[in-house]
């Protein structure tokens, strides 16, 4: 998502939890184990990971994607410091914050994760950006990233990469 | 990613479109009286009569093309990240759900927001991604927003930055007009394939001129 990237750094904000959860056994095939999308380090679970395919448009599909994904911390307060993956030159939380009496999303250094609480990535908030992509991941397959937390220490994700249309299925409306 | 209006999924207050508006409509409580998933304003307001090029390189007439039918116009563009690739995806699944004669009822208008990098050839293999009688139109950044300024929404923004260079502000919401040429209701972030599922055939019933 190229939209809002702006240079300038913000720290993330973290809105109210009134977001999606997401459904991980819906996210892939419905066969995946559960086990292989709640990955538990330290206190903290992430869960729930996807990704939508990159779409076509013009001659080549877009240089970036996103990933989503829901960290439950069990402990006390940890920060995502940073996040790699080898499939992208950049991976960075975009998170919202106020401007000018609209929100847009912003590069976010660090996100918080509260102690005991649960941070949700959703379509249209907050997301992890991937940008300056090697290969164009196509759905089905699986895109790896290392998300790096100041205190739990390291958690390797293997997010299951879904068709746009798949995200309806793939994140349970518990805002509504 | 950016957007304006609402950014959660939720069918709660669009406060932003539907203050600008003007409407004291449906702000707070899910429709659950049998009406429409979507926001409604009340009173509905008239629909806008503008001229965009189509990707055909013909001239859109919006509302001739739209007349008599259910137009879901939306402002956005093909770097768009998530919001716009969603909702286009999500009414893409419901339309499947309809019949023939409903389909042909409807026209989704996606209207650029960034004509400078979407040409019109971009613009209508994006749109393949989702349905390829979905209309993509463009026109100049004043023109746009000459529109937006007209249906009560902020005028796109460009905002620099990331890698493909800059990202575009723009209305998170699809505005649907029912087929008295009505703007009727207003879709957020968050809006599921069900929802435009079952509003779609009452959104086609209201003031339906066939």
């Amino acid at each position: 998502m190229n939209a809002s990237t702006r240079p300038a750094i913000a720290r993330a904000r973290v809105a109210r939890a009134t977001e999606w959860t997401l459904l991980c056994a819906l996210v892939a095939a419905c066969s995946t184990p559960a086990a292989d999308t709640a990955i538990s380090a330290n206190g903290l679970i992430v869960r729930g990971a996807f990704a939508p395919e990159p779409l076509a448009a013009g001659d080549s599909a877009s240089a970036t994607m996103s990933a989503y994904f829901v960290v439950e911390n069990t402990r006390d307060a940890d920060t995502l410091d940073a996040i790699a993956t080898p499939v992208a030159a950049h991976a960075t939380v975009h998170a919202e914050v106020q401007h000018g009496g609209m929100v847009i999303m912003m590069p976010a250094v660090g996100l918080e994760i509260p102690a005991h609480g649960t941070i949700r990535l959703r379509p249209g908030a907050r997301h992890v950006m991937l940008e300056g992509l090697s290969s164009v991941p196509r759905a089905g397959d699986r895109v790896p990233l290392v998300l790096h937390f100041r205190h739990a220490g390291v958690v390797r994700l293997a997010v299951p990469v879904i068709r746009y249309v798949s995200i309806d299925s793939a994140v349970e409306a518990d805002a509504r | 990613m950016t957007h304006r209006g609402t950014p959660r999924a939720t069918w709660r207050c669009l406060r932003n479109v539907a203050l600008a508006l003007g409407t004291a409509a449906a702000c707070g409580e899910p429709m659950s009286n049998g009406r429409l998933a979507g926001v409604e304003l009340i009173p509905a307001k008239p629909k806008p009569a503008f001229t965009l090029t189509s990707t055909s390189g013909a001239k859109y007439d919006f509302r001739r093309e739209t007349d008599g039918r259910v137009a879901l116009l939306f402002f956005g563009y093909t770097h768009c990240p998530d919001v716009c690739p969603v909702h286009l995806a999500n009414i893409a699944a419901a339309m499947k759900r309809l019949s023939r004669s409903e389909r042909a009822g409807v026209r989704v208008v996606f209207v650029t927001t960034d004509p400078m990098r979407d040409s019109l050839a971009r613009l209508r293999t994006w749109l393949n991604n989702f349905d390829s009688t979905f209309v993509g139109l463009r026109g100049s950044r004043d023109s746009v927003a000459a529109i937006e300024s007209g249906l009560g929404l902020a005028p796109s923004e460009i905002e620099p930055g990331g890698s493909d260079g800059y990202g575009v502000g723009h209305a998170a919401e699809v505005l649907a007009f029912t087929p008295d040429d009505s703007l009727r209701a207003l879709y957020s972030v968050g809006v599921r394939q069900e929802d435009w599922a079952s509003d779609l055939p009452r959104l086609l019933a209201i003031g339906s001129k066939r």
